[in-house]
Parts: C-alpha cells; structure tokens; sequence
C-alpha cells in the first residue's frame, strides 16, 4: 500500500516538480548558448541577442532558487491539503495505516528534495563546463582511479566512510526537516480554530525545545568525549555519527508526536 | 454479526458532549436512516464509525472490528463535504479508487460517468459543484462494500439532483451490504429506508423499522419525525 500511495504522491507532485527541472536545465543550456553566442557575435552598442541573453540569465537564477524551493513548500502544502484539509476524508479512510501515510509523504518529499540538488548541480555544471572543465575532469579521473587501486586501504576506507556518512547524514536530516513542519501542523490541526496560527506557534515551540536539548546535551556529551583519545580520522566518523544519531533521535520523537496527534486527536474540519 | 454496533459510546469535545452514551446495532443488508436535527450528533457518529474520531468512551465496531485500517477495506464513505483532490482528473480518481479498493467497480463506475457525459480527462476541479458530489458519489456507490456510511449526501442540492442520487444509492448498493444515510431531509429519503435511528443530543431516541412505525403509530416517518422534533 506505500508503495501505492507512493505513486499517487508522485503523481500529484510530479505535475509541478517535473516542468521545473525542465525548466531549470533547459534555460541553463540556453543561458550557456547565450553566453557562447555573445563571446562569438561581436556587435557594437544595444543588441537584441545581449538583451536576451539577460532575460535567460536571469530566469535561469530564478529557476536555480526555485527548484529546492518549490520542493520545500510542496512539502508542507502536500501534508497539509492531503491530510489536514478536506483530502484528509478521502486519505483516513483508506485502508492503509497512518505510518504508510506519512511515510509516504516523507519519501516523495525525499526524493524532491535529492533530486532537486542533482538538477542544480547539473544545471550549473551545463553553464560553466567548458573544455577546460573537461580536461580537469579527465585528469582527476585517472587519479581517483589510481588511489582506488592503491594498497592505502585505510584512506580509501576513509574517504568512502566519510561520504557514506555524510550521505545518510543528508538524508536523515531531511526527514527532521519535513518532520519539523509535519509536526506542528498536525498539533495545529487538532484544534478547532486559528489551526495554522497555532501550527506556527507549535513550529517555534519545537525549534526552541531542539535548541536547548541540543546545547544542553552537546554540554553534557563533549566533557565525556574530551577525555577520550582517537586519531583526527576517527573523530571526524565520530563527529559525523553523532550528528546522525542527534538527527535520528530528534526525528523519531518528531515522528512518534506526528503520528499520535493523526492517529488519536485528528480533527478535520 | 452485527455490521456496525455502538456500545455506551461517548464522545467529548471539550466540555460539550457530541454523542453521549449511545447504543445500537445494524444488521447486514438493511437501508438504515440516521434522522436529527442539525448538531444532533450524526456527523461525530458516522466519523467515529470511519475512524476520523477517537471515541472518549465506549466502543463503535464494523463487523466485529474497532475502526482501522481492515474495517476501511469494508466501508465505503461519503463525506458531508466535497473530499477529492481537485487537481485529479475524472480517470485519475477512478484509478485511485482501483488501486487502493479491490472491491471497485470500474466498468460500473464508468457507465455511470458516462451517463452524466463526464469524460476521463476533465478535471474536477472545472466541473461544477453538483457534478462534483456526483462523481464522489459514484466512486463511492461502485465499491462492492460491507456498509456505506453516506452524510448528508442530499443535503444542499436541488430536488432533480436529490432524486438523481436516490437513485444511484439504491440501483448500485450491494445487496447484502447495510447504508446508512444520515439526513435531516426525512421525506425524500422516507421512501427507500427499512429502518431508522431518531437522534438528538447525541443520544439514540428510537430504533424502528419504518413499516413498525406507520403500522404502530399510524403516521409517516417524516410526520413522526415532526412531532418528536417540534420546537
């Protein structure tokens, strides 16, 4: 059944979340055109290409600001309107569970959210790669290469650890941060009035209760650590660790509160 | 087995007491009507019944279940209100309701679309709010359901539109499946009803066949209706 509301997720997001990749990649391409045509084209004095080349460039930036954007706000309004609003009627009585629903939610979004920095990253790489970009590339590639292949397998081991953990360190974090809003809205929400007044209170509330757990428990953690001695190595894997284990701890609370005030105190209007 | 029963159930918002202390049973395969005035409690019933509402006190069961995920398998509900996602299309929610329902008819559903020439492609939110609650209407009476919990489906629509869903309700229920259909508008509904449950003040005030009652009380169920209801 995740799997299913998954797709109809996708479905209803993908309507706005698809055209604007597109949009981003092509206007990036056209601004790189833009930007090949008016090195080539010399023309003295106001031009029509220049002026062009101006209305692409800067709808390209916006198209770059928009992508995380628009996926951030899909995010919470999709929570919103799918399950706190009128939807919510058709969503709560379907036959699947409240984990599966929000769920849901939480993986589309974290998808949005990844692709929306793959299409960045390839958005801007499309602007700015030009041959001596490529020529980097492909004198980094055989080095790479060549140290994978290397007996120095304690730094490989490293480096694929680091970016291991800042992987996952990226995509729990993610999840706290559609939780942080999911959160608020759902405690909002089992009021009878001012539901998103009150959802912005909850969000306050929240982020003041995460900051003084946090210095209060970095205070009380990093006496403890000091003491212990490890090589700069481990402690980054440490560091890198402990900020997963903060984020997944914050993020299960969060998601313990979302689902009990849907479960137990839903109040559609 | 009961299909839906209520043991002493209570429930609260705040200080006001929305359902307070009601008991009943329906059995499988009646037309069941949930008559009272506006706020009387049909609204908190049928949500409890749909699992929107966590009960205070006692217990509300489908089929010997409490309200949940295997109990929405057996129901079909129609909400007081317009539900669907507007951005769908007519074909998308009919998807939608096949995917996540087994006992959805499509062909069923289909034909009926048809006849109110409304195509797969159109968006509900361009067709017109009458046609709106059809089509969720529609989608609600083409499952194959256990019980069909419908609120207020007549409710703010002209007498054409009434007789048009009448209609629908009783061509495509499932047989051996119980509706109940909770309504105010006692005389249009009177007609296609077994039984009905008076409520007031979120307490059951009756349970009676509708034949008990004009042979007992020698009047329609609307004219009872007035007489217990008169302000």
């Amino acid at each position: 059944m995740l799997r299913k509301l998954m797709k109809h997720e996708f479905r209803a997001t993908a309507r706005l979340m698809l055209p604007l990749y597109l949009a981003a990649l092509v206007l990036a391409l056209l601004s790189r055109l833009g930007d090949l045509a008016t090195q080539h084209i010399a023309v003295s004095g106001f031009n029509i290409l220049d002026l062009l080349y101006g209305i692409i460039t800067v709808g390209f930036a916006a198209a770059l600001i928009a992508v995380p954007v628009v996926a951030f706000i899909l995010m919470i309004l999709r929570f919103r309107s799918n399950l706190l609003a009128d939807e919510g009627y058709v969503m709560f009585t379907l036959p699947v569970s409240t984990h599966q629903l929000v769920w849901s939610k939480l993986l589309v979004s974290l998808v949005w959210f990844v692709g929306a920095v793959v299409v960045d990253a390839l958005a801007v790489m499309v602007l700015a790669a030009d041959r001596a970009f490529f020529q980097a590339l492909g004198d980094l590639l055989p080095t790479i290469l060549n140290n994978l292949t290397q007996p120095d397998q304690a730094l490989l081991g490293h480096a694929v650890g680091y970016t291991a953990e800042f992987v996952l360190l990226c995509l729990v974090g993610c999840i706290l941060c559609c939780l942080t809003f999911y959160t608020p809205l759902a405690i909002g929400h089992s009021f009878d009035r001012r539901k998103m007044l009150l959802s912005v209170v909850f969000f306050f509330v929240i982020q003041i209760a995460m900051e003084i757990i946090s210095v209060v428990g970095a205070n009380l953690l990093f006496p403890l650590v000091n003491d212990v001695t490890v090589s700069p190595a481990l402690s980054i894997h440490g560091g890198l660790w402990g900020l997963i284990l903060c984020a997944a701890v914050f993020a299960g609370v969060l998601y313990c509160i979302t689902i009990r005030m849907l479960h137990r105190h839903l109040n559609l209007e | 087995m009961n299909i839906l029963e209520c043991n002493g159930l209570v429930k609260r918002f705040g200080p006001t007491a929305a359902l307070a202390g009601v008991t009943f049973a329906i059995q499988p395969g009646r037309i069941v009507g949930l008559l009272g005035p506006n706020g009387s409690g049909k609204t908190t019933l049928i949500k409890l019944a749909n699992g929107l509402l966590t009960p205070t006190a006692g217990e509300i069961l489908i089929n010997g279940l409490p309200p949940g995920q295997e109990s929405h398998s057996l129901v079909s509900y129609l909400p007081e209100r317009t539900s669907l996602p507007l951005w769908m299309t007519v074909g998308q929610l009919q998807d939608f309701y096949q995917d996540f329902y087994p006992d959805f008819q499509r062909q069923q559903s289909q034909e009926m679309l048809d006849r109110l020439e409304l195509g797969n492609k159109q968006k509900l939110k361009h067709l017109s709010k009458g046609n709106r609650e059809k089509v969720q209407l529609i989608l609600a009476m083409s499952r194959k359901a256990q019980l069909y919990l419908l609120d207020e489906p007549i409710g703010g629509v002209d007498p054409a539109a009434r007789d048009y869903i009448l209609d629908t309700i009783i061509r495509n229920y499932n047989p051996e499946a119980s509706v109940i259909i909770s309504t105010h508008l006692i005389a249009d509904v009177e007609t296609v009803l077994d039984e009905v449950l008076f409520i007031n003040q979120g307490q059951i005030t009756l349970q009676s066949s509708v034949d008990q009652i004009r042979e007992e009380k020698g009047m329609s169920v609307d004219a009872l209706f007035r007489e217990v209801y008169r302000c």
